[in-house]
């Protein structure tokens, strides 16, 4: 009749990746911890874009997020304490065409690596990176981290820490050629799924702040925006994330933010009242670094000799003519 | 008579001067004035200067803040010295012999109190504010954060500092500005973080500055693991950053010598001017004993050298620069003599039942105490085992090791570690010209795999050497010996 087969409609020599195909080990991460949802969230973001594993790359530093790329079956490179960022960078800037992932924790980005973190948000090269942030050391057993909020007793601060936690959206937004900032919190997957993607979609460096609860250091400290869902200010826009009509039953403190407009974006990433979730800055047009660095014509062979000999030839020496 | 001196007129060099005015401020007859034409060479104002009322008092002088930018018309730099240190540095930097009265630390004694039951971390601590140390600073990394984690719940109640920096480079640098302040200061670390301190350790041994490092260490290389391994005997005995480089390290093999060597590591730090590392492992940060109170604890006292930041020691300058070429070699000789005092005068080692040791056990840290095991065992085989245990890494107890190798006929090193101690045991031989070397065997493990007693009794009874030895009367296989 309409000569439909099977065939034609599902081409089953078409290789599809499913989500054991992003599975790596199980994760050794508590039972409820916030990392379990990420790593969920950026399975299926995977599994969507049909991203070829062997074309996909990990990156993380030291901390319980940087288990990270243990858990996922694509390539990983689990590094040093801080410098997930210059990693990713080496890598994407010879290998422009990888996917690049960087997953941090609090105290790997915003202690020791934050100078690396300033400095990959200037370079502005595209990858995603996702700072995990439960705000409190959990490899090394409950001391305070640079986002553990004022007052917090931790091991290294028994009488509570002594400074304000630092904002890292108001760094972020500050910091010369930001092109995408986003917060999310892990316990709303539909919110955290759709950040995600758009942060893979962006041009550039994508930087995505997940809130994430330590069930086993610090229960409590999440519990007034899970508690009450009005502390949580949802930021939505038709550039921005939308937020499902169930979401909206419960989100009821949201509101619509272009992400293209800076100056709002600081002003919701300073408010202390609530905690602004969604896209708050985007901007493709920043130049990347990597792909202002990429060769803009093909070299060939005799090309490159030419080069290295003009630069030994300034250099060389003729010792017959210097001895005559 | 006598001789008048004539008191030398200002100057003002107008490619140097900024126009801050602070001389307009200071000059009473009111000589300068504020200028108002841009010098073409410097784009900088400078200021006006009219000798008519000049007295030559001086004053102007001591107030431009700029080296030569108001000079005495006597001094008036030739070219070639605006390139000289001082100029660079400020008068500074042409050392002065003369210092404030230095303060000493005092003992006091300690009432009898009954001992603990505490982890090597703990006992660490314990004795670093028992030596006087009330300034932490630190980084958590497993496996010696319980130390960091003591000092933060009690050196706020002792007017003490506890910082929690953001990176161990952080940290060393802290401590640099500690130590220079002339304070006993200290940092727990591990493997990977000590690895990172390795450049302000460099700044530190080149400008003099004491500081504790308290290096817990763990598998590796890299992130390696969390578990005990000795593998940075090589960091601490010849990789302290660049340049010459060397400070004693210690090494414990109990919650109680965690404590002891911890007050020793002090005292020596101020001793020499120079950084002290203790080295424990994974499991001697980790497991409990009992440790004994000393019967005294210090009160730390002020050198006479720190920088403190009060009147008297304002003379005082604390860096590891020297641009002269020949400055830096005359500090690296200075430097070179106190290594060489180190390696004269702080050489200490245990020696268990060495005195007719014919197989000899070099061991240190945690691999130490099944090694103390196993001579006992030996012993009981019928042989005549011994365990040298060097307590300073660096300098290396030669001294002490020496006198023995007359009668032992083989050295077995067992250690955590890729050969690291063997390395310093062969060097310090090499250095005093041993060539007649007993057998030297090893047993060596890593990741956290520790040398076990039975397998240290197996290794060394299995050895053929000895029963050849009865039968053959004294044929000993001997590396170098006839």
């Amino acid at each position: 009749m309409f000569n439909v087969s099977l065939e034609n409609l599902v081409d089953i020599d078409l290789e599809q990746y499913s989500l054991q195909d992003y599975q790596g080990s199980t994760p050794r991460w508590c039972s409820g911890c916030g990392d379990n949802a990420i790593l969920s969230a950026v399975q299926k973001l995977c599994r969507d874009e049909q991203l070829p594993p062997e074309k996909t790359v990990f990156v993380s530093g030291i901390g319980c997020s940087s288990r990270f790329p243990h858990y996922m079956k694509t390539y990983g490179f689990h590094g040093l304490h801080g410098r997930a960022l210059p990693i990713a960078q080496g890598i994407k800037m010879h290998r422009p065409d990888l996917h690049v992932f960087v997953n941090m924790g609090d105290g790997d980005c915003c202690s020791i690596g934050t100078a690396h973190w300033i400095h990959a948000l200037r370079y502005n090269m595209n990858m995603v990176a996702i700072m995990h942030d439960n705000g409190i050391y959990g490899l090394t057993k409950k001391q305070a981290s640079p986002t553990s909020p004022k007052g917090l007793v931790s091991n290294t601060t028994p009488q509570g820490t002594y400074m304000e936690a630092l904002n890292p959206a108001m760094v972020n937004l500050g910091v010369t050629n930001v092109s995408f900032f986003a917060q999310a919190v892990e316990w709303v997957p539909d919110m955290l799924n759709d950040i995600i993607s758009q942060a893979y979609h962006h041009r550039g460096f994508a930087f995505v702040r997940v809130l994430q609860r330590c069930p086993h250091f610090t229960p409590t400290m999440f519990d007034p925006l899970l508690s009450n869902p009005n502390n949580i200010l949802v930021l939505e826009h038709e550039n921005g994330i939308k937020l499902s009509e169930a979401a909206g039953r419960i989100y009821k403190n949201h509101e619509s933010h272009d992400p293209s407009d800076i100056q709002k974006a600081r002003e919701y990433a300073g408010r202390h009242d609530i905690v602004p979730v969604g896209i708050l800055y985007r901007n493709p047009e920043v130049p990347c670094y990597d792909e202002i660095r990429r060769p803009k014509r093909v070299f060939t062979p005799e090309m490159k000799e030419a080069v290295l000999n003009r630069e030994f030839d300034k250099f060389s020496v003729d010792i017959d003519s210097s001895e005559g | 008579m006598t001789a008048t001196k004539t008191k030398p007129k200002p100057l003002v060099i107008p490619e140097l001067c900024k126009g801050c005015g602070r001389c307009i401020e200071a000059c009473p007859q009111g000589c300068f004035t504020l200028g108002s034409e841009i010098n073409p060479e410097s784009g900088l104002i400078p200021v006006v200067l009219d000798l008519e009322k000049c007295n030559a008092c001086g004053l102007c002088f001591t107030a431009c803040p700029e080296p030569f930018g108001l000079t005495p018309v006597a001094d008036i730099p030739h070219p070639e010295d605006v390139d000289h240190e001082a100029f660079m540095m400020g008068e500074a930097t042409i050392r002065d012999d003369h210092y404030p009265d230095e303060i000493p630390p005092q003992k006091i004694p300690m009432p009898d109190l009954p001992p603990l039951f505490i982890k090597g971390t703990y006992a660490s601590a314990i004795g670093a504010l028992l030596a006087g140390c009330r300034h932490f600073y630190g980084y958590p990394i497993t496996p010696s954060t319980e130390g960091a984690e003591l000092m933060a719940k009690v050196l706020p109640d002792l007017e003490g500092t506890f910082v929690q920096a953001v990176s161990e480079v952080a940290t060393v640098n802290m401590m640099y500005g500690c130590g220079g302040a002339g304070l006993p200061c200290m940092t727990f670390t591990s493997s990977p973080g000590f690895s990172l301190m390795l450049e302000g350790i460099s700044y530190m041994i080149g400008a003099e500055v004491p500081g504790v490092f308290v290096n817990i260490m763990r598998g590796g290389p890299g992130l390696g693991n969390i578990a005990p391994e000795q593998s940075d005997i090589k960091l601490v005995s010849r990789g302290l950053g660049h340049g010459n480089t060397h400070a004693i390290s210690l090494a414990a093999s109990s919650p109680q010598e965690m404590l002891d060597l911890t007050m020793l590591a002090f005292e020596l730090t101020f001793k020499y001017r120079n950084p002290v590392v203790l080295l424990g492992d994974g499991y001697l940060g980790q497991i409990s004993g009992k440790v004994t109170l000393p019967r005294e604890m210090v009160k730390p006292g002020l050198p006479s050298w720190a920088v403190y930041g009060d009147a008297e020691h304002r003379k005082n300058l604390i860096c590891s620069i020297a641009l002269s070429e020949k400055e830096l070699e005359t500090h690296n000789y200075k430097l070179t003599d106190k290594y060489q005092r180190m390696i004269d005068n702080e050489q200490r080692a245990e020696l268990y039942r060495c005195h007719d040791a014919e197989v000899l056990i070099i061991a240190a840290n945690t691999p130490a105490r099944m090694a103390r095991g196993a001579v006992g065992q030996l012993r009981e085989k019928g042989i005549r085992a011994g365990l040298f245990r060097p307590i300073t890494i660096w300098p290396f107890p030669i001294g002490l090791l020496l006198p023995l190798l007359d009668q032992v006929k083989e050295i077995v090193v067992v250690e955590a570690s890729n050969g690291q101690l063997e390395d310093e045991m062969r060097l310090a031989l090499s250095h005093e010209h041993v060539v007649d070397l007993p057998l030297i065997d090893h047993i060596r493990h890593f990741g956290g795999v520790l040398p076990q007693l039975e397998e240290i009794v197996d290794h060394i009874s299995k050895d053929n050497l000895f029963e050849d030895s009865e039968k053959n009367g004294n044929a000993w296989k001997k590396g170098g010996r006839s």
